[in-house]
């Protein structure tokens, strides 16, 4: 069956016969091969979890309107796109804000709900957002009074030039661990 | 049989090869590679004899794993993993009547498939204890397995890139995200980003197609190779423990006595049984096709209501359900404790009875289980948490009434969002009471109370409605009986 014409006396022999010739074989062995692999796996690595590392936050400012777009009182749908979005992504680059006019200030609310991030929808009667994924419930200050979600929806910036209404970009608010009873 | 083939069957070694068994053709290959003697032991190795239906879906799993394996490479031939053209290249796979709608539907059934037999396969194994000494890597390695494929049905979901697909990453993502110190790192790395971006989809292509598939691989290989190795387990007896200083020579003993050949003696099951479901997936994938598409991926689109495939949705159910307190912790503590409490069940419970009459708690937690995955599926197609938003007014013969304030109320009703979580005559939300004949039930300064308070579920009114049109809605709903 054996392959090899090592009769096992002379292998035993070779073992012995050399133990540090032995031990410096397997350090090359492990070590250019650990080399290798860290020097191919360096890049490799720093590629795929690079993004991973991106800090999230707020964009520039982008035009969403003007004046005449946005009559006091009425709340707004606006699309705008995200900070950092690869440009050639198509459609996916887009993102929602709800922005109202109200006499004195601005009010917009990034449309992404607190609890798992689903786009929420405003309801012109009471004023409310509710989320259509497990029912969380906004007030009009885009605050959450029922349902899941533990944290109000993000406020984003909004100024005016001129005639022109601008919304300053957001990446996807990421919101971290709250212990219970530690909400806002 | 002599000694030496005792101990090479004993061992699971190829019987020395006289090369007369074999013909000219099969002599050449068997003496160039050794192979055809191994599959011929592995083939005969003897398996306990009374291991019938019960010990199918291990190997019904792996029939799903191999089609999804063929039908994923062939959809991979025609996608388009760029979040610009995706939606797009999947319209033109999806269009009925072509070979690749086929695929597509056999892609999405066996699925289904591969996750239903997983389960089933986990559920035997739980009941029989086959789990026990020496099997606790087979339970292990079974466990990774069982998330991986979960991964891999989350990332299929998503590459079906249309405006569901896009929510569940974002839904997916912000899970990971509660995940202590970790969280924001998981998420962009879920996300390839920041934010959602054209290397979003590749990201997920390339853990769906080329990553999870290569775990898999390795891990199907390990969980074979001990199958083999430590030999399938016996249907369990009362009464007969299992004690690691000497199971395995009373199993050699007891196999060897009265065991029968693997082929075909006991894999005919396993064989008949995995191509009957093939046969169905095909009948299933060739009558109903892939699920259709939803609307395009365009986040803009915001009157989405993403919800996972059938087989998940009892997850999605519980997402809604956590009591809202500790929502956000269970998110990351509930999947933490079902995957340690799954890999150290082996190792804490590694010898002893095997029966499942004698563990009469291993069969209540499946019963609980199955109900609770039975009763939160049915629970996540009524989706009570969603509110109505498309409910019409209420009209006035259901108003009935013509007060004016009563029919301001009842204008109210709709207006002033009651309508999307309260149902009145089959009309409105059912995520709250049914508030047809609230007039019985609830006093005047009840109803002013709760509408001015809210609950858990229910937004406190106190604020947004007036005095005027409090009175106007609570007029309204007396009325209710
Ligand atoms: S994502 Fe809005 S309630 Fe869950």
């Amino acid at each position: 069956m054996s392959d090899t014409h090592v009769s096992p006396e002379t292998a035993g022999q070779d073992e012995t016969r050399e133990p540090s010739r032995r031990k410096l074989l397997i350090g090359l062995s492990l070590g250019s091969g650990a080399l290798a692999a860290a020097a191919a796996g360096y890049p490799v690595a720093k590629a795929v979890l690079d993004p991973a590392f991106q800090k999230g936050g707020r964009g520039g400012w982008q035009r969403i309107g003007t004046l005449a777009d946005f009559p006091t009182g009425k709340t707004v749908l606006v699309t705008f796109i995200r900070p950092g979005a690869r440009s050639y992504g198509g459609d996916i680059k887009k993102d929602t804000a709800y922005v109202t006019r109200r006499p004195g200030d601005w009010l917009a609310l990034h449309n992404v709900c607190m609890h798992l991030g689903c786009p929420v929808r405003h309801q012109e009667g009471s004023g409310l957002y509710f989320c259509p994924c497990h029912g969380g419930v906004y007030d009009a200050e885009g605050v959450n009074v029922a349902g899941p979600p533990r944290i109000p929806l993000q406020r984003l910036g909004v100024r005016v030039q001129g005639q022109e209404v601008q919304l300053q970009s957001a990446a996807m608010p990421l919101p971290t661990l709250t212990w219970p009873g530690g909400e806002s | 049989m002599s000694d030496q083939a005792r101990i090479d069957e004993a061992n699971n070694t190829p019987p020395a090869v006289t090369e007369k068994h074999y013909g000219l053709f099969l002599g050449w290959i068997e003496d160039r590679t050794g192979l055809i003697s191994r599959l011929n032991a592995v083939a005969g190795h003897r398996v306990p004899r009374r291991s019938r239906w019960a010990f199918v879906f291990g190997s019904a799993t792996l029939f799903a794993f191999i089609l999804q394996v063929v039908t994923g490479i062939t959809l991979a031939m025609f996608f388009e993993p760029s979040s610009a053209t995706a939606y797009q290249s999947l319209q033109r796979i999806s269009t009925p009547g072509t070979a690749e709608a086929v695929v597509r539907g056999l892609h999405y059934f066996g699925a289904s498939l591969m996750v239903v037999m997983m389960g089933i396969h986990l559920i035997r194994v739980y009941l029989t204890a086959a789990y026990k000494y020496p099997r606790e890597m087979q339970w292990i390695s079974g466990v990774v397995m069982l998330f991986l494929v979960l991964a891999m049905a989350f990332t299929g979901q998503t590459l079906r890139w249309d405006q569901t697909a896009v929510w569940s990453v974002v839904v997916g993502a912000e899970q990971a995200s509660r995940f202590p110190w970790l969280g924001p790192i998981l998420a962009r790395f879920l996300m390839a980003g920041d934010t959602l971006n054209a290397a979003t989809l590749s990201r997920l292509y390339a853990l769906h197609t080329y990553w999870f598939p290569a775990l898999l691989f390795g891990l199907i290989g390990l969980h074979v190779f001990l199958v083999l190795r430590n030999g399938i387990s016996e249907p369990p007896v009362p009464g007969r423990r299992v004690d690691p200083r000497t199971y395995k020579q009373q199993y050699q003993a007891r196999v060897r006595r009265d065991g029968v050949p693997f082929w075909p003696d006991a894999a005919w099951r396993d064989t008949v049984f995995g191509s009957a479901l093939i046969l169905l997936t095909v009948f299933l994938a060739w009558k109903f096709g892939a699920p259709a598409l939803s609307k395009p991926p365009d986040p803009s689109l915001i009157n989405a209501d993403p919800k996972p495939d059938w087989y998940l949705i009892w997850y999605f159910s519980i997402l809604a359900l956590w009591p809202y307190g500790i929502t956000n912790l269970m998110i990351i503590l509930a999947p933490l404790l079902a995957i340690a409490g799954l890999i150290l069940l082996p190792l804490v419970s590694n010898k002893g009875e095997r029966a499942p009459s004698r563990r009469p708690w291993a069969i209540g937690i499946v019963i609980v289980a199955i109900g609770m995955i039975f009763s939160l599926t049915l629970l996540g197609y009524r989706e009570p948490w969603l509110p109505r938003f498309a409910a019409p007014p209420l009209t006035a013969q259901q108003v009935n009434s013509t007060v004016p304030s009563v029919v301001r109320g009842a204008a109210l009703f709709h207006d002033q969002s009651c309508i999307l979580c309260h149902r009145i005559d089959g009309q409105g939300g059912i995520r709250g009471p049914n508030l047809s004949e609230i007039g019985e039930r609830l006093t005047r300064d009840q109803l002013s109370w709760r509408i001015q308070n809210g609950a858990a579920s229910m937004p406190p009114y106190a604020g947004v409605l007036t005095t005027d049109q409090l009175r106007d809605l609570v007029n309204f709903l007396e009325t209710r009986h």
